[in-house]
């Protein structure tokens, strides 16, 4: 088996300012003052685990437990305080939906600037184009500015463009229930294909059922630290059982 | 391993293709410098008249000690008064080091023009060190002349005083001025000799350093050079797209659409003309041309660095979200900014031709002006991007340290104006360096002096190094301020 993710006592502590400063003069003050207090709130506390390729990881855990810290520390956003990473493929983020959009510019040059974000080049993506306005359903709609858009067409336009590849390693923040039923059934699909693919995917969800239904292993965090690691059906008992 | 030869041979091709580019780059350029780096005309600017030394007895010698700003002098133009219209005698002119006596000749005082500079060519002429301290000296043998002198020049409108660098005697008595003279020569530079041994010798280093890159490439143990290499190919096509997207939806909205980025220096350049014409036209050549040189780099400056301000907070969205060099942001919004310099070329060439200025190859320098400005201009971006996430009184500061340097920039001025004491701290602003550089391919049509390459290098280099240090310091820590 080969590893394509490695965390080893990785801790990420975010700095609470007690007297938060964001101008140059409070600064100043609270310097001279001495009062340049803050107090560290460790978000994840000497967390190690590894993924191994083509694994399906369910991510669970209360609110705040620091699931999205653990999947952004892996996408490469945070730098974590302590410890080490290690990412060995391509990363597509899909953290949030459509975050490098212009609405001032129309959906098909969207998905070149959000695509580019996205980390694909010009030769890709001129061949992947018609696969992702066809993907969107978005017919004549691709030449209108993005401004013109309901929520839900942004949606489908955003996730087409993040799921056009097959990357190594698939991002999901609960990202799921995009559209109207016909495109949610059709994207639980295209995530089904790209699971079943090979392709290694680290997701965080709140619906246990569908936790148990789509990962191999699952990782359960309370307060930054790891609850417990392995076997899905175990790991989901276990969470149920403390919940009640 | 069909794919791996293909592949090799394209490194190789591209490395060729480089090499060849250098080649041309570096014979164009020698070319272009030639003028400018080899020998310069220049001259001295004369005092204004304040009065005459009053009369020069015979044989009592009038000494004015100069410090040389040239390495050679073809003539001497001197301000002569007749006494009483008596013509007759000699006037002994000469060059003199400390005592030795580098070069003399006596002249007819019937051959002088009364009231007027009178030029006298030194021939063959003499070899002067720049920086060091000579003497002209004047000698009236039977004959009644006197001179001029005066203690303060033109600069603009106004007059201000010259620094007396040399003492002006006659006989024993000193007199507190500078004699009106006007040197003409030339100055010689030192720079062509080295110009081929620099150049080559820099082009086999990146050969040396590109060969090495390709062999750690192809062993698979990548050095720093590969990494770099691999970020700049990924991510080029994105950088590319942001830059598309500034400058579409910039201009998107508005009617006129592109064409506001050469009405925008236009209608500067007509503002300032209007208000300043009075003002400053008497003292500058083609003025026109002058203000639009100044305000198509401060423009683009003063934007480039604005917009590179708030790229870091403006993309706070995409930061909290997906991983991308941050560097990229900074960097976008300055080349977009610098789309529209381009195109502000166009009036400034407009302009140029209806003025009358003949615009001549040195104006094929202007890439390296460009570059040297793109270089201070990310530099600031970085720094600034970097402090306006921490602090966000930066945007405010910045617009008030901008409108002190649009005024400490000879945009719509003379730069002739500023008091000499305070000349070489005025220099050192970097934007200059870069629009004076501007101004003499375009005005002068001449390529720069060799010290003004250099000065409009570091005015780039030193701040882009600053401005990298700085943002790769602190810009894991953005992600927790945005």
């Amino acid at each position: 088996m080969n590893e394509i993710i490695r965390l080893e006592h990785v801790s990420m502590a975010f700095r609470m300012d007690l007297n938060r400063t964001t101008s140059l003069k409070e600064w100043m003050v609270t310097l001279l003052k001495g009062q340049h207090r803050h107090k560290d709130f460790f978000a994840l506390n000497d967390v190690s685990f590894s993924v191994q390729r083509g694994d399906v990881v369910g991510l669970i855990g209360h609110n705040g437990s620091g699931k999205s810290t653990v999947l952004k520390i892996i996408s490469g956003i945070y730098k974590p305080t302590q410890g080490k990473v290690t990412v060995d493929g391509h990363i597509a983020p899909m953290l949030e939906l459509g975050s490098g959009f212009d609405y001032e510019l129309s959906g098909d040059k969207n998905i070149f600037l959000n695509g580019a974000i996205l980390g694909f080049n010009e030769k890709f993506l001129q061949e992947k184009h018609d696969e992702i306005v066809a993907f969107s359903e978005l017919d004549d709609f691709i030449n209108m500015p993005l401004k013109t858009y309901s929520s839900g067409m942004l949606m489908r336009l955003a996730f087409s463009i993040a799921t056009i590849i097959e990357p190594e390693i698939l991002i999901v923040d609960e990202i799921l229930s995009v559209g109207d039923a016909h495109f949610q059934k059709k994207s639980r699909e295209r995530m089904r294909q790209l699971m079943e693919g090979g392709t290694t995917v680290l997701f965080v969800s709140h619906d246990i059922t569908e936790i148990r239904k789509m990962c191999s292993s699952v990782l359960w965090l309370d307060h930054g630290k790891i609850q417990m690691y392995g076997d899905a059906v175990a790991v989901c008992d276990a969470y149920q059982a403390a919940m009640i | 391993m069909a794919t791996h030869t293909t592949h090799l041979t394209r490194k190789t091709k591209w490395l060729i293709y480089a090499g060849i580019g250098y080649l041309l780059v570096i014979l164009l350029f020698r070319f272009l410098v030639a003028d400018g780096w080899g020998k310069k005309k220049v001259h001295t600017v004369p005092v204004n008249f304040q009065s005459t030394v009053g009369e020069v007895t015979d044989g009592v010698p009038l000494c004015q000690e100069f410090i040389a700003t040239m390495d050679k002098v073809d003539a001497v133009a001197i301000g002569a008064v007749l006494i009483e219209d008596e013509r007759a005698g000699t006037l002994n002119v000469a060059f003199q080091k400390q005592e030795e006596t580098l070069w003399s000749t006596d002249i007819e005082i019937s051959s002088l023009t009364d009231w007027a500079m009178n030029t006298i060519s030194v021939t063959p002429s003499i070899q002067l060190e720049r920086g060091e301290l000579y003497t002209l000296r004047l000698t009236v043998t039977g004959g009644r002349v006197t001179f001029t002198y005066g203690t303060t020049m033109s600069a603009g409108k106004y007059d201000v005083p010259v620094p007396l660098d040399g003492k002006l005697t006659l006989g024993d008595t000193e007199i507190p001025g500078v004699l009106i003279t006007q040197l003409d020569g030339a100055c010689v530079y030192q720079a062509l000799k080295w110009y081929w041994p620099v150049t080559i010798g820099l082009g086999l280093i990146a050969a040396a350093i590109a060969c090495y890159a390709v062999k750690r490439r192809n062993s698979g143990r990548l050095c720093r050079l590969n990494v770099l290499v691999d970020l700049v190919l990924r991510y080029r096509y994105m950088l590319k797209q942001l830059v598309i997207r500034d400058f579409v939806v910039k201009y998107k909205a508005s009617f006129l659409g592109v064409l506001w980025s050469f009405l925008n220096p236009l209608f500067t350049m007509l503002v300032y003309l209007f208000v300043f014409s009075t003002l400053f036209q008497s003292s500058i050549a083609h003025f026109p041309v002058y203000l639009i040189c100044g305000i198509v780099m401060f423009s683009h400056f003063s934007e480039a660095t604005a917009l590179g301000l708030n790229s870091i907070i403006a993309n706070s969205t995409l930061i909290t979200k997906i991983y991308i060099p941050k560097y990229i942001f900074p960097i976008s919004k300055v080349l977009s900014a610098t789309i529209n310099l381009l195109i502000s070329l166009i009036p400034l060439i407009g302009v140029s031709l209806i003025n009358g200025v003949v615009l001549s190859k040195a104006l094929l320098l202007f890439p390296y002006v460009l570059v040297c400005q793109i270089m201070l201009c990310t530099g600031v971006a970085l720094m600034l991007a970097t402090s306006m996430v921490f602090f966000r009184d930066t945007q405010f500061l910045w617009s008030v340290v901008i409108t002190m340097l649009n005024f400490l920039t000879p945009v719509f001025y003379p730069a002739d104006i500023i008091p000499t004491q305070f000349q070489t701290l005025y220099q050192l602003n970097p934007m200059y360096q870069l629009i004076t550089f501007l101004r003499t391919i375009v005005l002068d049509g001449v390529a720069p002096e060799p010290r003004a390459f250099l000065f409009c290098l570091l005015g780039g280099l030193i701040p882009l190094i600053l401005g990298f240090v700085l943002f790769r310091k602190y810009q894991d820590k953005f992600v927790l301020y945005l």
